[in-house]
């Protein structure tokens, strides 16, 4: 695997308060890391800790570059969006993003318009940045994360508090700086959902430690993807079923899961309509991730 | 790390902050001018004239030199040290303050340079307020007032410079604590708190103790407290003499020359040591906002 982040027992403590505990994640260049945990868990710390922004109390990490290049050679490279997005209020746009440009010594105004675009802020004209919206600032706080060209972006809770369209927007921006940009991107939120969008690894973390880390692939075999199939004949709706070989079934309320062959819903609808049994509503269900989420971390009452 | 100190001179240029402050400085030196029409040209008003340059009870009309315009409208300025050290503080905090920092001081490796290159702006910014500020009020003054003698450039230039040093000293540790605790606060009150002469009122209080512990007796404590010395005297240890605000407040070009160089030493000890520790700070503590 080709890791362009790996911590190796990373820790943060705060007096007896460990924020960080052993945590060791390994990034893989070209994708996007959903650092999954609940506020307090110690994402932030994480990131902070990658950032350059908190030394550890133990531990190391390493970035590497196209070029073998490590940590201090590849900071520069990095790009950080902790928390809001850390704006000149009264400043314009593009006179936030220069203020970022001098101090990395890019002197590129073409290029920093380039970026307003990339983001979908290129109309701001002189709107100064205290008169944006959350996501509007979101978008700009990516633009200076992205400012040095970086081959890694860590973003924390970039999210937080947007609206639905927000979200769509932050999303199309992550995809297209990964897909077409080729940037890995680190990306921590406690919504589990919208995580499931994007990212294509994942790092379950809990109390400062880190619980899981598996490709999509692996957690959502893991979790438990369902057809659930509603009908007005239960008993006999389970009959069929079993006559199909359908083996993994569970009843809860007036419903039926499916655990298996879960791309076989057309054929069950036809088989039930041939014995007289009405469809009310056949659906895959995959709230799973929240709820193993929750089994991981000790249940809801954790969360 | 000169860009960094480039980054900081731009967002002050297009900071609005600046341009009150700039606004608020040129109101105050109106101000000033008539506040010394009322000292300088008045006679009725040679007391007052007296208070205004904290000098000793005065008996004849002032004559107003450059190194007294100097003294006036900078040194015995209060308003001039506040705006100044405000300038400081929101100049050292607002990268901190509007969250800056955390996204963008995490790619520096060496976060020591990072506040050497942000000390740089401040006193690039400060030392463009002190020389306007400076050349603004001669020039006013010089053609408006009758009671102006342009003489004694000589010790302009030792005011302009001794007093330069130890502003800068002062801004430093206002950029300190400003760090330190990373709030506009504590910088504030210690502008305030110099401004308004307390500390001086409380370091005299210290020599006097000091003074007593030596067994002086008390009119030789008060003289002392008062830093005059009669020939022969016991000499005293004066706290007051190291401490910057005094030193700054107290200093005159009528001063000899081994207490001119005290001033000045005590600037730039206060400056270094309060630069170093900062450095120390942000090379020791984590960046957060």
């Amino acid at each position: 695997m080709d890791y362009i982040l790996t911590t190796t027992e990373l820790t943060k403590t705060y007096g007896k308060y460990n924020a960080a505990n052993e945590v060791s994640i390994h990034v893989v260049r070209g994708g996007i890391y959903g650092l999954i945990g609940r506020n307090g868990a110690g994402k932030t710390t994480l990131m902070k800790m990658i950032g350059g922004l908190s030394h550890p109390s133990s531990g190391s990490f390493e970035i590497r570059g196209r070029n073998g290049e490590t940590t201090e050679q590849m900071m520069p490279k990095v790009g950080i969006l902790i928390e809001a997005p850390g704006l000149y209020p009264n400043m314009t746009a593009i006179q936030n993003l220069k203020t970022k440009a001098i101090a990395l010594g890019i002197h590129d105004d073409k290029f920093l318009y380039g970026l307003l675009e990339e983001v979908g802020l290129s109309n701001t004209g002189k709107k100064k940045a205290k008169q944006f919206s959350l996501g509007m600032k979101q978008r700009l706080g990516i633009a200076m994360a992205l400012v040095n060209k970086p081959e890694l972006l860590i973003l924390d809770e970039p999210i937080n508090g947007l609206d639905p369209q927000g979200i769509a927007e932050m999303r199309d921006i992550l995809h297209h700086l990964c897909n077409d940009k080729g940037i890995t991107i680190l990306i921590s939120s406690h919504i589990l959902d919208e995580l499931s969008k994007v990212a294509t690894q994942y790092g379950i973390i809990h109390e400062g430690k880190l619980l899981e880390e598996e490709t999509k692939e692996e957690l959502f075999s893991k979790c438990s993807e369902r057809l659930e199939l509603k009908t007005n004949d239960i008993s006999r709706t389970l009959a069929v079923l079993n006559s199909m070989g359908f083996s993994k079934l569970e009843v809860k309320d007036d419903a039926i899961s499916i655990y298996e062959r879960l791309n076989e819903g057309g054929a069950i609808t036809v088989a039930l309509a041939k014995e007289n049994i009405q469809t009310n509503e056949i659906a895959v269900k995959s709230e799973a991730l929240e709820d193993y989420y929750f089994q991981l971390t000790g249940g809801k009452d954790n969360a | 790390m000169f860009n960094v100190f480039r980054m900081h001179m731009y967002r002050t240029i297009k900071s609005r902050s600046t341009l009150v402050l700039g606004i608020l400085l040129l109101a105050f030196i109106f101000t000033h001018l008539g506040l010394a029409y009322i000292v300088f040209e008045d006679p009725l008003n040679i007391q007052a004239g007296a208070l205004f340059i904290r000098s000793t009870v005065a008996t004849t009309k002032v004559e107003f030199t450059p190194d007294l315009v100097h003294m006036f409208f900078i040194q015995s300025n209060d308003t001039f040290i506040i705006l100044l050290t405000i300038f400081a503080v929101l100049l050292t905090h607002s990268d901190f303050s509007k969250g800056f920092v955390k996204n963008t001081y995490g790619m520096f490796e060496n976060k020591g340079k990072l506040v050497w290159s942000k000390w740089c702006a401040m006193v690039a910014c400060s030392s463009i307020v002190y020389v306007a500020y400076s050349l603004l009020s001669l020039c006013l003054v010089a053609p408006l007032f009758k009671t102006f003698t342009s003489k004694y450039w000589e010790q302009y230039f030792r005011e302009f410079f001794v007093v330069y040093i130890c502003l800068i000293a002062m801004l430093t540790m206002v950029f300190l604590i400003t760090s330190l605790f990373r709030s506009p606060a504590g910088g504030m009150v210690i502008g305030l708190i110099i401004a308004s002469g307390l500390l001086q009122t409380l370091e005299k209080l210290v020599d006097i103790i000091i003074a007593k512990i030596s067994g002086a007796d008390l009119e030789q404590i008060m003289m002392s407290s008062l830093g005059i010395e009669e020939e022969g005297a016991e000499h005293f240890f004066r706290f007051s003499d190291y401490c910057l605000d005094n030193v700054y407040l107290s200093y005159s070009p009528s001063m000899g020359s081994s207490d001119t160089i005290r001033t000045v030493v005590v600037g730039l000890v206060y400056t270094a040591v309060a630069l170093g520790l900062c450095i120390l700070l942000a090379r020791k503590r984590d960046v957060r906002c």
